[in-house]
């Protein structure tokens, strides 16, 4: 074996070794003795006294420690005397707490005897890798409301010795929208610690009570969290509305093979006092419809006439196109322009409308006034109603009614509620009596109700029927069996028809197998006849009866079902010639259903069926369906949010072709409180002027903006350019003017000296919002981590850094040859903060925008091929200017050394 | 009876044919038709079409789609699968599903018009209809 081949292997084999070569004048270095230690651990070395000094007389010994390590016991002295033995010095060291992990070179001994021959012998340590990351942050956040939107500080503190690399991943309850305020890989150095923030919407459908928000640190290619922090959510309300009416302005525009559709409209809707809100609408008609129209109600571009409301919890006023159910007997469905009012306390409820029947197309005229009183007292609700309902033209006979109506209803006794109506109703057909009659029984494993009306002239008088009989009824067995069961009757004339009767019939039974499986089975009927009031078409009915039996399955967050039916359809029809032809045929089922919500992927709705008819009742054979809807599927663009929605129906009938309808939605939430709106779709059933289906592509684009009136603002706060940087305001520290200022939902843009207002009701943590501030600028580190409301809110001057590493040749003349690619270049600032320089070339590290101030630049090279030393700098960043350093690093001394002989020859590895 | 032979069996049920008789002299309605109506409460237009995609005897099946004018002046888009039959020379029965949910259509065929009423199950919606025959 060669020597070449032998130092080939040493340096592959040894990564560190020793170099014996003199490196100061008349010493002759020695091989390095190198031990493995922890921090604050103890660590014994041995050094053995050179034996080159075997035989000289005396011998003396000189520690000079490297680096702040502390040795313990004599530092200098005799290594031997006179005729005493050799024997190797040992050194005991305490690993320094703060040390990196790698090599550390900790300390020389130097051996002299009496002739003046010196001997060094280079002491390393090698730190052991200690891996310590924990998570930190808020642990109870109480009082939340739902609708509320609040920041929570967490930080990431690095307790061990060498560089990690985490991901934050955030797991808060389902359908809240959590959103982190950085990138989720995070680099931590060191004995460093990384603040952030994650922002959290409480929805308004929260249940009150508490939830659980989970934020964890995993390695990159770990599954398993490093280290987890659970934060309790307390919802106790509903969250009061942020003061000041949202203003919001919306352009759209649709377009088909039919052409395009544009639409604009404004949309007004807030509080303007504590309990007082008002919405609006102003959207002009569209010129177009069609295929137009209904990409732009896709995205939410519906065109309306005006109305407007002024309305608080429990009552409202209504103008323009507006509807009210005044009451049963008095007047239903009243629907058109005008002015409504609806009150409602604990104790008395009042309707009331005054205004014009309104048509789609055609002139209607009339009256609509009506209203009701209703007071609530110990021995029931009682009260009555009025009306004057009168609508002419349109389509039909027009609607008519004049009516007073008296009302009771009864407290619970025992279990039951009892109610009854009496009317005097008078209609384009007459005048007669109306009644409702209601009898209602509740406990907590049954539930029972029975409801009789009599409305003379039904709907064509203001009324949901002429006839009405409503019987339902819902017991259960056990813990897990429960039958229910339905009557239905109702008798009805119309515009249309001279009559219709609907009769129904349920009974059903749902039997829980296990707590995740259960059972159904129920079977129905119901009828439905029409008779005609004119010679045009006769009388016509139909009639389902049917036995359906189901499973339904569910764990966590899936869910599935399969349900079979077998009955049979009839349908009846007097044809023009008086003949009465009646076709009934055989129906069975079967249908499929699945949905799962994931906790990051929105929901996915998946469902199938198929349905065979016996021929004769106009029904195809088979009619096969599936579909498919994936939701709600929320979308990263940096701290934006947007959400996806797409779903297909695929539906087959018979011989014809399969139609096939597909929707994409995407809403996304733009800079500068914009919201955008982008739907496609293609739907055969919707065609343009030719008859053609094709692609329906919209979109909508609104801003918000919320008006404020003075009494609803907060007091005044400052935006300032925190010179001395210790986070408070001074005097003599100036306003930033045009920095936008959040607290939750509510933003402020600081006046010329730096002052905000922010709405007196706003809730969270108030923050700078860092797009707003001008270049150079960046908001205190301090702010990410507080745990205070502040009214001053400190903003920094930055300047720049860039960093170029050099490498220098160590003591024994040796240039280290390697990539600095992978080492890491970072500020630490004087509170423990960290910033990553960002690669800008081979050995160039670039940080931009960095609070002014006093930094210790430091590195880890644990991914450089070679272990390289650096000495500590102070970096000092001035305002908007760069700061360049030069970073020369040195590589560790190298010892060589040749293995032992192999017992047989061979290739050389 | 474990679940999946539930489904089994109801798999089974469901592919098994059933029987019927078409009517051979029914009047002829394939072909594109203009489809105009009105809902009686709460009011509303109607402006479409039909399209009577196949015709198997007295068995039909195609297409609709219509733009819906309401009260508000809000205009809806809707559309759904057709089937239903001719029964004769001169009446139409046929429903139009829109979103799971049947609207029933009877009506007198003259010539190139059909007129009639319609009524919509469950909710109790009625009002009249016209289809003009565009193109056969």
């Amino acid at each position: 074996m060669t020597l070449s081949v032998t130092v080939r292997r040493a340096v592959a084999v040894l990564f560190g070794a020793a170099a014996m070569i003199a490196a100061r004048a008349g010493a002759l270095r020695l091989p390095t003795v190198v031990s493995e230690g922890v921090p604050r651990g103890l660590v014994t070395m041995i050094v053995p006294i050179p034996a080159e000094l075997a035989n000289a007389p005396e011998v003396t010994f000189e520690v000079r420690t490297l680096g702040g390590v502390e040795i313990l016991g004599r530092l200098r002295g005799p290594a031997r005397v006179a005729g005493a033995p050799s024997r190797p010095r040992v050194l005991t060291l305490r690993v320094p707490a703060g040390a990196d992990a790698g090599m550390v070179d900790v300390a020389e001994v130097t051996f002299r005897d009496r002739e003046g021959r010196e001997f060094v012998v280079p002491l390393q340590l090698r730190v052991t890798v200690v891996r310590s990351l924990t998570v930190m942050g808020t642990l109870e956040m109480r009082a939340l409301r739902a609708g509320d939107r609040l920041d929570l500080p967490y930080r990431i503190i690095n307790a061990g010795n060498a560089t990690d690399t985490v991901r934050i991943v955030v797991r808060g309850p389902l359908a809240w929208g959590t959103r982190l305020d950085r990138d989720a890989t995070v680099i931590v150095g060191p004995r460093a610690q990384i603040a952030f923030a994650v922002s959290v919407g409480v929805p308004q459908a929260a249940n009150i009570g508490d939830h659980t928000l989970a934020v964890s640190i995993l390695s990159l290619t770990g599954r398993e969290p490093i280290a987890t922090v659970y934060t309790t959510l307390g919802i106790t309300g509903r969250a009061g509305q942020v003061a000041g009416v949202v203003i919001r302005p919306s352009i759209a525009l649709a377009s088909t093979s039919s052409g395009t559709a544009t639409f604009s409209g404004v949309e007004i809707a807030g509080p303007v006092r504590a309990g007082v809100s008002v919405r609006a609408q102003l959207t002009p008609a569209i010129a177009r419809g069609g295929m137009t129209s209904q990409g732009l109600a896709a995205v939410g571009a519906l065109s309306a006439p005006f109305a407007a409301s002024i309305y608080g919890e429990n009552w409202d006023v209504s103008a323009g196109n507006t509807s009210l159910q005044i009451a049963d007997l008095t007047g239903v469905n009243v629907i058109g322009r005008g002015v409504t009012a609806h009150v409602e306390q604990p104790e008395f409820e009042a309707r009331a409308i005054v205004g014009t029947p309104s048509s789609g197309s055609r002139d209607v005229s009339g009256e609509l006034i009506g209203g009701g009183y209703w007071r609530n007292t110990g021995r029931g609700r009682v009260g009555g109603s009025v009306s004057y309902l009168r609508e002419r033209g349109g389509f039909g006979a027009g609607r008519e009614l004049r009516a007073v109506a008296a009302d009771y209803r009864s407290p619970v006794i025992r279990t039951f509620t009892l109610g009854a109506s009496l009317a005097h109703r008078s209609t384009v057909g007459g005048q007669g009596l109306g009644y409702a009659a209601t009898i209602a029984h509740e406990r907590p494993d049954q539930r029972a109700s029975l409801r009789v009306a009599h409305a003379p002239g039904g709907t064509a008088a203001f009324a949901r029927a002429e006839d009405e009989f409503q019987f339902e009824a819902s017991r259960a067995l056990s813990e897990r069996w429960w039958v229910d069961a339905s009557v239905q009757k109702t008798t009805d004339r119309g515009t249309v028809f001279a009559g219709m009767q609907a009769n129904s019939w349920s009974l059903g039974q749902r039997f829980a197998l296990r707590p995740d499986v259960a059972l159904t089975l129920r079977g129905q009927a119901s009828d439905f006849t029409v008779t005609s009031s004119g010679a045009d078409i006769g009388d016509f009915g139909a009639r389902d009866r049917s036995l359906v039996g189901g499973v339904e399955w569910r764990r966590g967050l899936l869910g599935v079902s399969a349900e079979g039916s077998y009955g049979d359809m009839t349908r009846r029809t007097e044809l023009f010639s008086g003949a009465l032809d009646e076709a009934i045929a055989a129906q069975r089922g079967l249908r499929l259903t699945a949905s799962r919500a994931f906790e990051r992927w929105g929901s996915l709705d998946l469902n199938s069926s198929i349905e065979q008819t016996g021929a004769g009742v106009g029904v195809p054979g088979t009619i096969q369906a599936t579909g498919a809807r994936w939701s709600e599927v929320p979308l990263g663009f940096g701290t934006r949010r947007a959400s996806f929605t797409t779903e297909l129906s695929l539906q087959r009938m018979g011989q014809q072709p399969t139609t096939l309808v597909t929707r994409a939605l995407l809403r996304a939430a733009l800079p500068a409180g914009l919201d955008l709106t982008v739907a496609a779709e293609r739907n055969p059933f919707f065609r343009d002027a030719q008859g053609r289906p094709g692609w329906i592509g919209a979109v909508r684009l609104s801003a918000a903006t919320r008006v404020y009136s003075p009494g609803q603002l907060g007091p005044e706060g400052l935006v300032f350019e925190d010179l001395d940087r210790d986070g408070k305001f001074d005097a003599t520290e100036p306003g930033v003017a045009g920095v936008i200022v959040r607290r939750g939902d509510a933003k402020a843009v600081t006046d010329r000296h730096g002052r905000y207002r922010l709405p007196i009701n706003a809730r969270g943590r108030a923050r700078i919002d860092q797009g707003s501030l001008k270049p150079g600028l960046v908001a205190h580190p301090l702010l990410a981590s507080d745990q205070t409301e502040r009214l001053d809110l400190p903003v920094l001057p930055t300047g720049s850094v860039l960093v170029e590493m050099e490498l220098v040749a160590d003591e024994s003349g040796r240039l280290p040859d390697m990539s600095l690619e992978p080492a890491v270049v970072m500020l630490r600032d004087e509170t423990g903060f960290e910033w990553v320089g960002r690669r800008v070339g081979p050995n160039l590290a670039s940080f931009d925008g960095v609070p002014v101030g006093r930094y210790t630049l430091t590195f880890n090279f644990a991914r450089v091929r070679e272990p390289l030393r650096a000495e500590d700098q102070t970096v000092t960043v001035r305002p908007h200017t760069t700061t360049q350093v030069r970073a020369p690093l040195r590589a560790r001394v190298i010892r060589v050394f040749t293995p032992p002989a192999r017992r047989t020859g061979g290739p050389a590895r | 009876m474990r679940p999946a032979r539930w489904l089994v069996t109801l798999g089974l049920l469901s592919a098994c044919t059933l029987p019927g008789e078409p009517d051979a002299n029914a009047a002829i309605v394939r072909g594109e038709w203009e489809f105009t109506g009105t809902q009686a409460a709460p009011q509303a237009t109607i402006t479409g079409y039909l399209t009577i995609q196949s015709q198997n005897g007295d068995l039909i099946t195609g297409t609709a789609g219509w733009e819906e004018r309401d009260g508000f002046g809000v205009v809806r888009s809707a559309g759904g699968t057709v089937s239903g039959r001719v029964i004769g020379e001169q009446d139409v029965d046929f429903d139009i599903t829109l979103d799971g949910v049947s609207r029933r259509h009877v009506g007198r065929i003259r010539a190139d018009t059909m007129d009639g009423s319609w009524v919509q199950f469950g909710d109790g919606r009625t009002g009249s209809f016209r289809a003009v025959r565009a193109r056969p």
